[in-house]
């Protein structure tokens, strides 16, 4: 697996990279001492996980994540951030605390999962598979597109609909749009898209429009302008 | 109050047996040198009634009039004349008493003279007595408890040192100070020794800090200098740092770790921010009848932004008040593209500092 290392301290990166030194699975292809260089070492060497520090100077940790799609498998370390601790423990994602503890370091990386990515695969558009960052609050996701039925406009924010969970996040829809498999996600109004594998029942509605209840019960309007995209859509 | 009924069951037996084995004991040499006779145990219960019934007056004015709040000369005062009228009236019951019972005899209210002024004499004496010794329990009742509530403010004291020690022990720091000495050891083994004596300097000294009201402005920079010194080991070419510190001002008593915060919340909030990183420096001047101590970094101050530096920012500010009132500040704000943060202290301190606040405390 290649890993980028991401920390604002030379000294810490150095160590973390000799404590990875030992695991022949990992390789250290990069290190970024903040959230614009990993944008930019993350675009050339794509990377399949992430060690990453919370405190950043500029944008931290989950500010680098948020912006990252799909987001690499991360492990983050923190020196000690109780905020940070909390999102963790809450959503269960894997976290090293500073000095890192060489077991803990070894348990981590078993954890990992060996789905390495596609050598120098277009990441332009995401699949079903791929994973997304999300953060509301102190809580934080990663959540495989797969999982998502719903997102919906509020304003300049998304609010994201899997389980039972619906974190606000600050993008757009347009740009999702774009980035989403049109097979996998219809836009089916200006406020909602929908992931089509959560569509239960259609049925015709006013002036042309549908009426599109999911697999949950939440039941969707499709416009007159999407209704004719759906149909063929669904006919395939 | 619960604690009423025991208590007045405590005072009633004490009463009873008291006075019954006083006059018990009073009546004993008369006693075993006569032949016994049948009217002792009536002289002996009214005897103690009286004790009883006119020390249980004197008790009443001690409650009534609030004489325990009194000072000593004025509670005093109170008890001579208590006694003597209080002595008097037990004295005239005790000699009616005795016209009464033993008809007989000779009388001692109507005798006049020598036998009668005995007898008040020495009612008055035994309620003086009986009053020293209320006076005397109460005190030290009331010592007791104070000594209690000492306790407990001084446990209160203590939860907010260790308050203090936590929050000056800043765990961010320390943990990223410790990474990075295990990353030195096979860099530069020098360094990282060096930097274990750093650590261990700031960590004595925010213990000791936790006993001292003030320090020497001296020790504190040489504190915030081990500080830096260690920051700098995580920093390195980010972060850049001046003193300008008159050595006039060195043995100038300052609050403990209060240049220290100021300075990590620079780090914090200024230097850690920047991609580049900033200076930072650390003054110290007289101004007039001031001293102050300022805390310069790179970088922008905005309220609304701080979650971290307000509880720094706030600590430092009560613990201000609290050593020396009204006549120190602190302030915060924007200067030509730094933050200057600036601690205003009177100047000379020794005298300015509130009472009860010793500058230097003994050890």
């Amino acid at each position: 697996m290649k890993a980028l290392i991401i920390d604002d301290e030379r000294l810490a990166r150095k160590e973390l990279m000799r404590m990875l030194e030992p695991f022949e699975q990992i390789e250290v292809v990069g290190e970024a001492a903040n959230a614009d260089e990993a944008e930019q070492q993350i675009a050339a060497l794509h990377p399949d996980l992430l060690f990453l520090d919370i405190n950043m100077p500029g944008r931290d940790g989950f500010e680098l994540l948020e912006a990252l799609d799909p987001a690499p498998q991360v492990v983050f370390v923190t020196a000690y951030d109780e905020h940070a601790v909390k999102a963790f423990e809450v959503n269960a994602l894997d976290y090293l605390l500073k000095p890192i503890d060489p077991a803990r370091l070894e348990s981590a990386i078993s954890k990992l999962s060996h789905a390495v990515q596609g050598e120098g695969k277009t990441r332009d558009q995401l699949g079903p598979e791929d994973r997304i960052f999300l953060k509301d609050g102190e809580k934080c996701w990663f959540v495989a597109l797969k999982d998502v039925r719903l997102f919906e406009s509020e304003g300049n924010y998304v609010r994201v609909r899997f389980d039972v969970n619906k974190p606000l996040v600050l993008r757009s829809l347009n740009n999702l749009e774009k980035k989403l498999d049109p097979h996998v996600f219809f836009r089916a109004n200006r406020k909602q898209m929908i992931n089509l594998s959560y569509v239960d029942k259609i049925e015709p509605w006013f002036s042309g429009g549908l009426n599109c209840t999911l697999t949950t019960g939440e039941v969707v309007e499709v416009s007159r302008r999407q209704a004719l995209r759906f149909k063929e859509l669904m006919s395939l | 109050m619960a604690a009423k009924r025991p208590r007045l069951l405590a005072y009633w037996s004490t009463q009873v047996a008291a006075w019954t084995v006083y006059m018990v004991l009073l009546g004993l040499p008369a006693w075993l040198s006569g032949p016994y006779r049948q009217e002792y145990p009536f002289v002996l219960a009214a005897m103690a009634g009286i004790g009883i019934v006119s020390s249980h007056v004197f008790r009443a004015c001690f409650m009534e009039w609030g004489w325990m709040a009194l000072r000593m000369d004025r509670l005093f005062l109170r008890i001579l004349l208590g006694a003597a009228v209080l002595g008097t009236v037990a004295g005239l019951l005790q000699a009616g008493l005795h016209d009464i019972a033993f008809p007989s005899a000779e009388h001692v209210l109507g005798s006049g003279g020598r036998r009668l002024l005995e007898i008040l004499l020495s009612w008055m004496l035994q309620l003086f007595i009986w009053a020293v010794v209320y006076v005397a329990y109460h005190y030290i009742v009331r010592s007791r408890l104070e000594e209690l509530r000492g306790l407990r403010v001084e446990t209160a004291n203590r939860e907010g040192q260790l308050a203090n020690l936590r929050s000056q022990l800043n765990p961010h720091f320390m943990f990223n100070a410790l990474n990075s000495i295990r990353a030195l050891i096979e860099e530069d083994p020098e360094r990282a020794k060096r930097s274990i004596t750093l650590l261990s300097a700031i960590l004595r000294n925010a213990m000791a800090t936790v006993k001292r009201t003030t320090v020497p402005l001296g020790e504190e920079i040489d504190v915030v200098r081990s500080y830096l010194d260690l920051e700098s080991m995580r920093y390195e070419e980010r972060l850049r740092v001046r003193f300008d510190v008159d050595p006039k001002l060195e043995r100038e008593p300052v609050p403990p770790m209060m240049l220290q915060t100021l300075v990590e919340n620079a780090i914090r909030h200024g230097i850690a921010r920047q991609k580049e990183g900033g200076e930072v420096s650390i003054g110290a001047r007289i101004d007039d009848r001031t001293m102050v101590l300022s805390v310069r970094n790179t970088g922008q101050y905005s309220k609304a932004r701080g979650s971290g530096d307000g509880i720094g920012l706030r600590n430092s500010r009560q613990r201000l008040a609290h050593i020396y009132g009204k006549k120190a500040r602190l302030d915060i704000r924007n200067d030509r593209g730094t933050v200057l943060c600036e601690v205003r202290l009177p100047f000379p301190a020794r005298d300015e500092v509130d009472n009860g606040y010793p500058l230097i405390p003994e050890q």
